[in-house]
């Protein structure tokens, strides 16, 4: 695969998050993905990748990510991406159900390609600054 | 410059850094460095970045970022780091509590005659939090 290849897998890996289209993910993660950032108690692979994102919409059911950068060297394809999302779902990070609270943060996620799928992701999102804006956190210098 | 002339401008950055030799990023990094994700209350630029440095390391004398992946193409350039440190002094709202902790970042980079021009990052806050004992782990 040459990296604008593997780059298209990445921006359709966001075209299905973007639509939740949940049951398309098995379309670009390889069912023994290995998800290096997930939370713990997650079932490993495809599985657990699934039910990330389903968690995510549940708390978050407008979550749109937008992607910033994308580079690609090799089988690695790194995105730096920004997402937005209104709090309207269940209880999330300990802030209450409904909360109505608008989330913005940034990320970085690394990409490892193979036979044309996702194999392995590393990610760090901005977690304090998703506690800051649903009030859970004190806000820098609040 | 080449995606691997940048990849080493990073290793010199991030060299600099680990060595605390601060002097020796005004030779990597652009006096006007823009830095989306810097902590509010520091000033622009290389100057911002250096005061952080100095608070981090009086606070965190044994900080060491560890490059794990470098990743680059056209003019940006991606690191995954492994940031340890034993905090010594409160700082960031981190006291200390005698406890090391080690946790994952990534960087990415815009590089720009020769020098990192645009710097965003992430780091794994709420693991620092969680292996010093200051949150509970898993929540």
């Amino acid at each position: 695969m040459s990296t604008e290849e593997n780059k298209a897998i990445v921006r359709r890996y966001r075209e299905i998050h973007n639509k939740s289209q949940l049951d398309q993910l098995g379309e670009v993660l390889a069912a023994d993905f290995v998800g290096h950032s997930l939370l713990p108690g997650m079932p490993a692979g495809l599985d657990g990748a699934r039910m990330v994102h389903q968690a995510g919409l549940a708390g978050f059911p407008d979550a749109r990510a937008t992607t910033e950068d994308l580079l690609a060297e090799g089988d690695k394809v790194v995105e730096r991406w920004t997402q937005t999302m209104t709090h309207t779902g269940v209880s999330m990070f300990g802030a209450p159900a409904g909360s109505g609270k608008k989330v913005k943060v940034t990320g970085i996620s690394i990409y490892r390609i193979a036979t044309g799928k996702i194999v392995e992701h590393w990610s760090q999102m901005d977690v304090v600054a998703i506690l800051q804006q649903l009030g859970v956190m004190p806000a820098p210098g609040g | 410059m080449s995606p691997e002339e940048n990849k080493a401008i990073v290793c010199r950055y991030q060299e600099a850094y680990n060595t605390n030799n601060l002097d020796a990023l005004d030779g990597v990094v652009a006096a006007d460095i823009a830095t989306p994700t810097m902590l509010p209350g520091f000033p622009s630029g290389l100057e911002g970045i250096k005061q952080l440095h100095r608070l981090t390391v009086d606070a965190w004398p044994d900080m060491h970022v560890e490059i794990e992946d470098l990743i680059a193409e056209g003019d940006r350039v991606a690191a995954r780091v492994t940031v340890s440190a034993t905090p010594q002094k409160e700082a960031f709202g981190v006291p200390p509590t005698g406890k090391s902790f080690k946790v994952g970042g990534m960087y990415l980079v815009r590089i720009a005659g020769g020098k990192i021009a645009e710097h965003w990052s992430i780091e794994d806050a709420i693991g620092i939090m969680q292996q010093l004992g200051l949150m509970p782990a898993g929540g």
